[in-house]
């Protein structure tokens, strides 16, 4: 392909439309930025960094939550039980917080499958803050367990699952191949053994 | 010339301070802002954000703009610096928990499980970002902003040889992941 077919190609992909009303206003949201920072200008210097004003101390806190993630990865499979201690949970809020603040809005699961922990994230920041949950479910394949929120959805054993949490602290699984409710124990659908908690709920 | 006398003036009101000046200024590059900061994202939420901090940033340097280059010029290089370091955190956030986390949910256009997709318009972003962020920046200022090797090397800061190499880097990857599309 030459230069000149190449440079065809790349011109020949429009970049996208915006919507009318976007770039309408555009403009006067600019100000509006403008004016916010102006009069918040004497208070902080813009730094990128919120309270933390040094990068390595920033990366510090960042290498810090993932050893704390890979230490909720080796204490939930070396337990290997069927119930989850209340030293577990508290661990797994303690966790959920410092992710959130990692990848604000965007944390929609925190999958440990085969011991190994499996970020889910979205890819922009549309996750709203709902109340997170746990999830275990013990089947004919091993072990699924999951950090996920009230609202998202989590695959197990090859179905998926909408989570729901209420504000008394029960948990709701939705599927097509069953309804699973928290009440302090565990309970089973379509043959998967399944424990739910909500993680602020004192239980 | 008119236009650029026009411009000459809003940008010296803008100066000033005079929002409304300034707001013409946004009104008349922001088209532009857009597609360069969507083609060096491939996110529109991101270039959305990219295209707002440009201004921003221009309106708060504009006491150092001089006149010596053209203003669409001088506004694009805050917006390609914007993205580069865009880009260096977003490299730097992927490879923290790339070590620990062992697939990604959201589609990843640098992932080599996703296939090319369909849409031509999608298919030439996702070879865009696969180039390095200074070969895509090299592109982007060549060929949509129909740049010469020299006012891109003023964008980027750099020689004008290194735009003219990256140029040529960035146009053998995208021949070869595109070879399909020329008809």
């Amino acid at each position: 392909m030459k230069n000149h077919e190449l440079e065809k190609v790349l011109k020949s992909a429009p970049a996208p439309d915006w919507p009318r009303g976007y770039l309408e206003s555009f403009p006067g949201r600019v100000i509006a930025q403008l004016k916010c920072r102006v009069r918040s200008a004497s208070v902080e210097p813009r730094t990128g960094f919120g309270p933390f004003r040094s990068p390595f101390l920033v990366w510090s806190v960042r290498l810090a939550a993932v050893c704390i993630l890979f230490g909720v990865a080796f204490v939930l499979w070396e337990s290997n039980r069927a119930t989850v201690t209340d030293r577990e949970l508290a661990q797994a809020r303690k966790y959920v917080l410092e992710l959130r603040e990692l990848f604000p809005g965007q944390l929609r699961a925190i999958a440990f499958e085969d011991s190994r922990p499996r970020l889910i994230l979205a890819e922009s920041p549309v996750v709203a803050d709902t109340q997170p949950v746990y999830v275990s479910a013990h089947g004919k394949r091993g072990c699924q367990t999951f950090i996920t929120f009230s609202g998202q959805q989590i695959r197990l054993d090859g179905h998926e699952y909408e989570v729901l949490a209420n504000a008394h602290g029960g948990v709701m699984l939705i599927s097509e191949t069953g309804v699973f409710v928290s009440g302090g124990t565990t309970a089973r659908i379509g043959g998967l053994r399944i424990e739910a908690r909500e993680l602020n709920h004192n239980t | 010339m008119d236009g650029s006398a026009n411009e000459g003036e809003l940008i010296a009101r803008s100066q000033n301070g005079d929002h409304a000046a300034f707001e013409t200024l946004v009104r008349m590059h922001q088209r532009m802002i857009h597609a360069l900061t969507y083609r060096m994202t491939g996110s529109r939420d991101d270039a959305a954000d990219l295209a707002q901090e440009t201004f921003v940033r221009a309106y708060m340097e504009l006491g150092n703009f001089r006149g010596e280059a053209r203003f669409s010029t001088w506004l694009s290089r805050i917006a390609i610096n914007l993205c580069l370091n865009w880009r260096k955190r977003e490299a730097r956030r992927q490879n923290v928990y790339q070590r620990w986390a062992t697939a990604l949910e959201f589609t990843n256009p640098g992932c080599e499980e996703n296939p090319m997709p369909d849409d031509l318009g999608q298919r030439v972003q996702a070879a865009l970002n696969w180039l390095p962020p200074k070969q895509r920046a090299a592109i982007v200022l060549t060929v949509y902003q129909e740049m010469s090797h020299a006012d891109a090397a003023r964008v980027l800061g750099c020689p004008e040889a290194t735009v003219a190499w990256r140029v040529f880097a960035a146009r053998r990857k995208l021949r070869r992941m595109l070879k399909n599309l020329n008809r």
